[in-house]
């Protein structure tokens, strides 16, 4: 059974019952006849452009006060500037999240165009 | 977001299993979709962090009967995770059909379907 008392983390819905949307022509309901691999399909869709549009127009949001996981060590680069800020973080898992996608969605079909700002992901080359 | 372009851009060509108003008509059934990642819920205090949240969320409409996610195998791109729930009244889960579809979860954009209750199977009961 499940029960919140097994809760680690706060509930993650947003409060507002009504929000703004945030993507033109998101469906709220997935319409009719649609094929269960042309559902799949459409949410990746769907997915790969709400992760654009946060990276490439924002705002790229994160939990800022409570109940949040706790940050690594700072990092820094060679002008002493922070690269690991919850920002960044979040933002590299995006661009993570959004690389899998569509990598799945040429697997799906070879002839998927990536969003334009799209960079595949390569190794990190080690220093 | 052109659904009807959209759709043919990520799927080539339509595959063999057959169109249907399953996702349309009316059921106790509902689908919650894109409230995580795949990745997400591999860890199990994740899924169980999870299934808790769509608990209290949906219990707001009427009485749940039981919740499913599946998780996703790796090998399959077109596998993603789905959130069934079953409420014991259809009006309830119309109403959460209707009402949880554009909410947000996570920063995310909720998307619902109706499922039909014939295929809905749960697999092991708590």
């Amino acid at each position: 059974e499940i029960s919140a008392d097994n809760r680690t983390r706060k509930n993650k819905w947003d409060v507002d019952k009504n929000p703004a949307v945030s993507l033109p022509g998101i469906p709220k309901t997935i319409p009719p006849g649609l094929t269960d691999d042309q559902l799949s399909s459409l949410l990746i869709r769907v997915r790969i452009d709400e992760i654009t549009k946060k990276l490439v127009t924002g705002p790229i949001e994160y939990d800022t006060k409570e109940d949040r996981s706790r940050s690594p060590s700072p990092v820094y680069d060679n002008t002493g500037k922070r690269t690991n800020t919850r920002e960044q973080r979040t933002r590299d898992k995006l661009a993570k999240e959004r690389h899998n996608l569509v990598t799945n969605a040429q697997q799906i079909n070879p002839n998927f165009k990536p969003p334009s700002d799209y960079q595949p992901i390569h190794k990190k080359k080690t220093m | 977001l052109n659904l009807a372009s959209s759709i043919p851009q990520v799927l080539g060509t339509i595959r063999s299993n057959i169109p249907s108003d399953s996702n349309t008509k009316s059921s106790t059934v509902i689908q919650l979709f894109n409230l995580v990642d795949r990745e997400d819920i591999q860890d199990d205090s994740d899924y169980e962090n999870l299934l808790i949240d769509v608990k209290e969320e949906c219990e707001e409409f009427g009485e749940v009967e039981s919740i499913f996610i599946s998780r996703p195998k790796e090998e399959n791109p077109l596998d993603i995770v789905k959130v069934f729930v079953k409420f014991v009244s259809l009006e309830s889960a119309q109403r959460a059909w209707m009402s949880i579809g554009g909410r947000r979860y996570n920063y995310r954009t909720i998307i619902t379907a109706f499922y039909p209750e014939d295929f809905y199977i749960l697999q092991g009961q708590d």
